[in-house]
């Protein structure tokens, strides 16, 4: 009855929530899924932040209230923010459904200018109420960390124009801040506020798949938030979970066969009653060998289940029934990125480093891609030792265009953004000599002699490498390189007092010794009748 | 005659072989030969920036005067080729002002004793490895040779203005400007076994005046190459603030290092100021022999200042050779020496310990450097002391001189 | 007098009386230390030599302890079982079928990387080649990245075998360390437990291979190494693990640890993997390949009677003295001894467990549970292992010398060389004339005139002049022609040629002797005050170099330190013979530096793996002991 009723109160707010996953097997053995959960609250915008107040009367259903206050309290109009952990292996994983798979926590907002508290401020006002909101410590994103990329995080949604004014000055009303936080871990202490955040919860409907035991043990696993207006249509937010498991390590005999049941180890009892529409999507690779249970009906070549009028327990299977355990040599399926990337940091000393980043392009025809590097300050680049090649071959002309933004001691970090044209078939290489800065002595972490782990750098495929900015007018899917580990040099945490005391001493003592030969007068004495 | 020149020809041409030699390239990331304001990587990277139209200065990186930026960018355009004669040209400059001194002070014309000069100048170690490394300190050698040398001969705009570039290169070379102004109304010659009193100090005020003219001037020159004045927070600012910790041989960076936050601003003025109150004692004291007085405020400022390099160490101990009357009265010659030759070595191998291997901290490389303190404090006040013995002659038998 | 009326005095002193007194007492300090320098040079060499003899006391030493406390050595369960030593069992026997047929390198490799890629590891192939100036080494390397889950690959650990195992000179197949490489890897992928990716690596040859293959990992390869970038990597190595396992099964397992150029691992690896061993393995460790109970240099203990020779006291001292004396035949050459010993100038702490061959009872079963539970405990490191455990002496695998109680020996010997020298410097620069005995006690009371004039008059001194310069011209002269017989060395034209090489590296040394003979003028050259102004800047060199290798290479300073002592006590007596002796001693001195180069081929190890020993010996060592027997050689030619 009362589920009933908040589905037609649903109806009446014309508040719309849908869920879905997809499942699908990699080259690897492994499976990726992805649930997708989107509320969307029609014809609702972000508050405009010069024009109406914070606490205009607010309506909320089944969109998740407190998000909602967070976004209004700072007139958010677009937020991003993803927790993962893992490493997304491009190679053998392909291009994975929910593009953010960067390492570690990341977030970026979109937010118009105007109003009484600055962008910054505001900036920093979301992510503490954002960590608060999911268990995270996003708020040592602080301004060290803290960037605004021209190109590689364009707005997903619209921008409600807030002046009027003609349209090209409208971009110019937004500002976009982005930071990262590679080190972050991601665990249960996440997912219980996510949960949190669904019409149902875990009880019900695709949600109740998300299991803590089984869901952070998988290889890889990520969660989503992502916010956004869409003209005409109101603000949706979509809350994304992504897992890659290993039924092959699950399983004794090594084989790759899986199921909810083995993945996740539960069955779907019940569908969710507010969704609108909750589906399930089975990316089954095309040999014949494999099998899928129960049927499903087939969209050119996406098995699709519908929970609406699927029968309870749902448990989907997949099954290679001819292979009884998994050869790695001989895998079926074949997934791999158009554009892989792999980046190293290999420093002989703790003050030098060389940087070294290829770029390669598996397609046959010649790609643009915006490349974008946000290192906190501590590391500092040699930009003229940037060296472009191709096997081997310097190919400086490669470089499209270049911005660059150095970084200031103790404060903003470096953000490097180039254009680089890559040709078919052929990885582009480039080398570039880092400096380490020393850092004093409070400003290292407890776990100094750890290391600082650097945010993953961006590739993002770009069509026409000239369209003007200032934003960003390219949509297509990021890829995110792995995180790198740098030991700045450490002064010894126990000296301070030692220091100061030497230091002082010889100096005090060198005073001493010039003031006394300036000052004191000589005099002959007699040590022998002559 | 001829062996001179020959010996010459082949000291010069030895230095340029080594500039071109690659396995010397290393060098360049020394952090004993080139501190951050003078290291030849920053200045490139700087001229890059500036030429892709990146604002060098708003960075952390670049913090060399907008003078070198633009003398390098535009008229010697730096390259691996170009770079080792420039350095070898300033450290020519620098020899020959050096010798220009000697001579002008003694009024001896002993050649060979000119060409050891030279030669000391350009094979002295703390010398020699930072124009390898193409460290800017180098340029400041030579210039501040080039200011006393013009000071010697009364040039008194050439040293004044010698004296104001350098003083863009590093801010510290400010505190020259009372000894060379003096040097300038007393000459050169070494009275330090006849001290005199020096009355018309009224006549200092025009040269100061004059030398702060051309201070000025460069600074707007520099303003309108780095397009404002923010390129003096980054350059001058950062001797008074020391925002870049790199280690080096001096006694700041692991001091301020290791310092507590809130007692930071304070330190930092201590230091500065105290590098400052040596000035007019000296100047005071020695107003009989400026060159000497200079020599000594060299000497500690290239001790106390907040980033020294071994050149600074180097150009003091070459600088001896101008003043052969206070050999005689050196007390601890021995021990300096000894003090150096330890230093010199420890330096390098603490700094590799604690940064390449890993097996060693900071505290080994902070010990050398204290050790490399000493070393330069003993010369300073041997120094010193010999200056002030030459005044009172030799030792009557059955008497000591005692200081009370 | 009473002490008010001391007081009295004191406070009615006018100021020039003060300055006679403070005078009158550094003058006595000054002859008191001057006249018992020589005694205290003399009790600082018997200090330091007999502290060198007595580094095996067990009360020097104190037994090994973990100093970082998330290691957490031998906490967990170890899942490896038998199911795994069959498996290990199955590659051996695919690796003696490849050895049977004498497999090619490049089929090797390929076989490892496929076995890798079947579990799922990606891995792949690396051909290397290195062109030394005497010979070429080609191989190929084989390694594999298992990639840890829900890690981001920013750490990593190595877990490596050789192919080849190799133990004073003998060459044997590694194979059993290759196989147990590959069932480890097998068995560790099959768990999500890791936070740090674990890298396999089965090298090519004994050194050669490990250090092509971390040079290319770490992007550091030298001009005379060929070999393509690494398409498979990972984060930063914190910590690598070798295994040599010749023998069919193994007694004990060895630790060897010593890296190139004297460089040690953390010793906190080394004691954790020590506490593993004894409590999940239950092996036995010890040092090198020595069986623990071991009972070395039978035939000396046989020259000691009867009730000695089997003394546990002399046994133990014996047992620790072998012990160190294997590590400073490491160090000293700076040789590493074995492959973990390349990793160290990456700032990696390695160490090799070698598997001493045995009949029993240890096999894959005990490696397999030592090696899992070892990467369990280093892979709950956090932060890379950095307490201050770099400098130690292992007497036993149980027992070890701090830095304390080795390093003061070659110091009091390095103090005691300075104070010789600065003895030397000033004898150089004064010259006594006459004495008077030191006046007796009475009137020492006040401060009297007088007795200032017998304590001025005690000793009198005129100074001559030192010619530094020209001395220092002579040093640079000698270390100079040794740079150049150094590039000579390293030259691979000359090193065809060894006859041509050491006769051309002779010449020089002569000539760096002969030509200040032939130049300087005979007068100077007698005068006591060059001779002793080269003999004090000679041995000032010694002692700064005695002190400061101490620091870098402890056991190559000791070995200096003992070298050095004939260049100390320089015989200025008229006797020809003595002189010529010196002249000699000095010379052969020398000359030994040279032929262990050559015995040792360091200049091999310097262009290969950059091992300083033999620059270091040329440049430093030998025209030391050149100019030491400068000074008898001009005595004998001119009286």
């Amino acid at each position: 009855m009362i589920l009933s009723c908040d589905f037609l109160a649903a109806q009446a707010y014309s508040d719309r929530f849908t869920e879905s996953l997809v499942i699908r097997p990699l080259e690897d053995g492994k499976v990726a899924s992805l649930f997708t959960f989107t509320t969307l609250m029609a014809h609702a915008s972000g508050r405009d932040p010069i024009n109406d107040s914070e606490d205009k009367p607010q309506h909320y259903t089944i969109f998740p209230l407190s998000l909602g206050q967070i976004l209004r309290e700072y007139a958010i109009t677009e937020l991003h923010l993803t927790l993962n952990a893992g490493k997304w292996d491009y190679l053998h994983w392909g291009t994975p459904e929910d593009a953010d798979v960067g390492s570690g926590a990341e977030m970026w907002a979109w937010m118009a200018d105007g109003g009484a508290d600055s962008i910054d401020s505001r900036w920093v006002g979301v992510r503490n109420a954002v960590s608060g909101l999911l268990c995270a410590s996003l708020s040592s994103l602080s301004i060290q960390r803290t960037t605004s990329p021209l190109l590689a995080f364009p707005p997903l949604g619209d921008l409600p124009v807030i002046r009027p004014t003609n349209q090209t000055d409208a971009s110019k009303q937004y500002h976009l801040r982005h930071a990262s936080l590679p080190s972050e871990h991601v665990c249960t202490e996440n997912l219980t506020p996510f949960l949190k955040l669904l019409p149902c919860k875990s009880s019900s409907g695709l949600a109740s798949l998300l299991n803590p035991h089984k869901l952070f043990d998988a290889d890889w696993h990520g969660m989503g938030v992502h916010v956004r207006w869409l003209e005409r249509k109101g603000v949706e937010v979509k809350l994304t979970f992504q897992a890659v498991v290993d039924p092959v390590r699950y399983s004794p005999t090594h084989s790759r066969d899986a199921s909810l049941g083995s993945m996740f180890d539960r069955a779907i009892e019940k569908p969710c009653p507010v969704a609108a529409e909750s589906m399930i999507q089975v990316k089954s690779p095309t040999d014949a060998v494999f099998h899928l249970s129960p049927d499903a009906h087939m969209e050119n070549g996406i098995a699709v289940y519908d929970l609406a009028e699927a029968e309870y327990p749902l448990d989907i299977s997949l099954r290679w029934p001819a292979e009884l355990s998994f050869n790695y040599l001989f895998s079926s399926v074949h997934t791999s990125a158009p554009i892989r990337v792999t980046r190293v940091l290999r420093d002989a000393s703790q003050t030098h480093g060389r940087l070294t980043v290829s770029i390669i392009n598996e397609s046959n025809h010649t790609q643009y891609v915006a490349y974008l590097e946000t290192v906190p300050w501590f590391i500092q680049f040699y930009l003229h030792t940037l060296r472009i090649t191709v096997d081997g071959e310097p190919r400086p002309d490669l470089l499209h265009r270049l911005s660059y933004t150095p970084a200031i001691p103790h404060a903003d970090p470096t953000v490097f953004e180039p254009i680089f044209t890559l040709p078919p078939l052929k990885a582009l290489r480039f080398t570039m000599e880092v400096e380490k800065a020393f850092l004093r002595y409070t400003e290292h972490p407890p776990d100094a002699q750890r290391g600082w782990d650097l945010p993953p750098a961006v590739v993002l495929p770009i069509q026409n490498p000239d369209l003007p900015f200032p934003i960003s007018p390219y949509k297509s899917q990021r890829i995110y390189t792995s995180t790198l580990l740098v030991d700045l040099p450490t002064p010894d945490f126990s000296m301070p007092y030692n220091v100061i005391l030497m230091t002082s001493t010889l100096v005090a003592l060198f005073f001493a010794n010039i003031f006394n030969t300036l000052t004191r007068r000589f005099v002959w004495i007699q040590t022998a009748v002559a | 005659m001829f062996l001179r020149r020959l010996g010459l020809g082949t000291l010069i041409a030895a230095r340029l072989l080594l500039a071109y030699h690659p396995a010397l390239l290393h060098l360049q990331d020394d952090a004993q030969l080139s501190s951050p304001l003078t290291s030849y990587k920053r200045l490139l990277e700087g001229i890059f920036l500036f030429q892709n139209g990146v604002d060098p200065y708003t960075g952390g990186t670049f913090r060399h005067s907008p003078l070198l930026l633009a003398l390098f960018s535009t008229a010697f355009p730096l390259s691996s080729t170009t770079a080792p004669i420039i350095w070898l040209a300033f450290d020519l400059l620098g020899a020959v002002s050096l010798a220009k001194i000697y001579h002008s002070r003694t009024q001896a014309r002993d050649r060979n004793r000119n060409f050891v000069l030279v030669a000391f100048y350009l094979l002295n170690p703390y010398q020699l490895l930072p124009s390898l490394a193409r460290s800017t300190a180098s340029i400041e050698n030579a210039l501040s040779l080039l200011a006393s040398a013009f000071a010697c001969s009364g040039k008194s705009s050439y040293a004044l203005l010698a004296l104001a570039f350098l003083t863009h290169l590093s801010m510290p070379a400010v505190l020259l400007t009372l000894p060379i102004s003096l040097l300038i109304l007393r000459g050169p010659h070494s009275s330090l076994a006849t001290p005199t009193a020096f009355h018309s100090w009224s006549k200092l005020i025009p040269l100061i005046a004059e030398y702060s003219i051309y201070v000025g001037i460069l600074s707007i020159t520099a303003s309108s190459i780095a397009g404002g004045v923010h390129w003096s927070y980054k350059t001058w600012g950062a001797f008074l603030t020391l925002p870049d910790l790199t280690p080096n041989p001096g006694l700041w960076w692991y001091f301020f290092t290791e310092m507590f936050d809130h007692f930071r601003p304070f330190f930092l003025a201590t230091f500065s100021i105290h590098m400052a109150i040596y000035v007019v004692p000296l100047s005071l004291k020695f107003q009989h022999d400026p060159l000497f007085a200079a020599y000594i405020i060299l000497g500690i400022v290239g001790l106390l200042k907040p980033y020294p390099t071994l050149a600074d160490a180097g150009l003091f101990l070459t600088l001896l050779g101008v003043f052969p009357e206070i050999y005689q009265y050196l007390r601890t010659p021995i021990v300096t020496a000894l003090l150096h030759l330890h230093s010199s070595l420890l330096l390098p191998l603490f700094h590799k310990l604690w940064l390449s291997q890993g097996t060693g901290n900071a505290n080994f490389f902070y010990a050398s450097t204290l050790v490399f303190a000493l070393a330069n404090g003993f010369a300073i006040l041997d120094a010193l002391q010999a200056g002030l013995r030459v005044g009172l002659g030799t030792r009557p038998d059955g008497w000591e001189l005692v200081q009370i | 007098m009473s002490i008010v009326q001391k007081v009295k005095a004191i406070l009615s002193r006018d100021e020039i009386t003060s300055a006679k007194l403070r005078l009158q007492r550094r003058r006595r300090i000054t002859n008191f230390l001057v006249q018992r320098m020589t005694l205290l040079r003399a009790l600082l060499y018997v200090a330091g030599y007999t502290w060198l003899l007595l580094l095996p006391l067990p009360q020097l030493g104190r037994g090994i302890y973990i100093d970082e406390n998330a290691l957490q050595p031998g906490q967990v369960n170890t899942y490896w079982d038998w199911s795994n030593v069959h498996s290990a069992d199955l590659y051996l026997g695919q690796l003696e079928e490849l050895r049977d047929r004498n497999a090619s390198k490049a089929e090797r490799a390929d076989f490892v990387r496929t076995e890798l890629l079947k579990m799922g590891i990606s891995s792949e192939v690396q051909p290397y080649t290195f062109a030394l100036s005497t010979e070429v080494l080609t191989g190929q390397n084989a390694y594999g990245v298992l990639s840890a889950p829900r890690s981001s690959g920013t750490e990593a650990i190595v877990i490596s075998a050789s192919w080849i195992s190799q133990r004073d000179g003998i060459e044997t197949l590694n194979l059993r360390g290759v196989a147990t490489i590959l069932a480890l890897a097998k068995f560790l992928k099959g768990y999500s437990l890791w936070a740090k990716d674990l890298i396999f690596v089965v090298t090519d040859d004994y050194m050669s291979g490990m250090h092509a293959f971390l040079s290319a990992y770490h992007d550091a390869v030298p001009n005379n190494l060929a070999t393509p970038p690494l398409n498979v990597t990972s984060g930063v190595i914190w910590t690598a693990l070798n295994i040599e396992y010749p023998g069919h099964s193994f007694s004990e397992i060895g630790i060897f640890h010593e890296g190139l150029n004297a460089r040690l691992p953390n010793q906190d690896l080394i004691n954790s993997f020590h506490v593993v061993s004894a409590h999940t393995g239950l092996v036995q460790v010890t040092l090198y390949d020595t069986l623990y109970g071991a009972r070395p240099f039978t035939e000396l203990r046989n020259l000691l009677p009867s009730v000695l020779k089997d003394h546990p006291i002399v046994d133990g001292y014996l047992r620790r003295a072998r012990n160190i004396l294997q590590h400073t035949s490491f160090q000293t050459l700076g040789k590493a001894s074995g492959p973990h010993g390349l990793f160290h100038q990456y700032r990696i702490d390695a160490f090799t467990l070698y598997a001493i061959p045995a009949m029993g009872p240890h096999g894959f079963h005990a490696i397999g549970k030592i090696m899992e539970s070892t990467l369990r405990t280093t892979n709950n490191l956090l932060e890379r292992l950095h307490a201050s455990l770099f400098f130690y002496i292992f007497t036993t695998s149980g027992t070890f010398l701090k830095i304390g109680a080795y390093l003061p020996s070659v110091i009091c010997i390095s103090i005691a060389t300075m104070i010789a020298a600065l003895q030397s410097w000033v004898n150089a620069g004064w010259q006594q004339i006459q004495t008077i005995s030191v006046p007796d006690k009475k009137d020492k009371e006040d401060a009297s005139s007088k007795e200032i004039v017998t304590l001025d008059a005690l000793i009198q001194w005129t100074t001559r002049p030192r010619p530094v310069l020209l001395t220092i011209v002579v040093m640079l002269l000698s270390h100079g022609a040794m740079a150049v017989a150094w590039r000579i060395m390293s030259y691979s034209f000359f090193r065809q040629i060894p006859w041509l090489m050491y006769g051309s590296v002779g010449l020089l040394a002569l000539s760096s002797l002969v030509l200040p003979v032939l130049l300087v003028e005979r007068e100077i050259l007698l005068s006591p005050a060059f001779q002793k102004t080269l003999k004090a800047f000679s041995l000032s060199l010694t002692s700064t170099v005695l002190s400061i290798t101490s620091l870098l290479n402890f056991s190559l300073s000791a070995v200096l330190s003992i070298a050095f002592l004939p260049t100390n006590f320089p015989i200025n007596a008229n006797n020809k013979g003595l002189r010529t002796n010196e002249l000699i001693s000095h010379l052969v001195l020398a000359s030994l530096g040279l032929i262990l180069i050559d015995s040792q081929e360091s200049v091999k190890d310097w262009e290969l793996f950059g091992v300083w020993f033999a620059p270091f010996i040329t440049i430093v060592y030998i025209p030391l002991f050149l100019q030491a027997a400068l000074i008898p050689l001009i005595n004998i030619l001119y009286t």
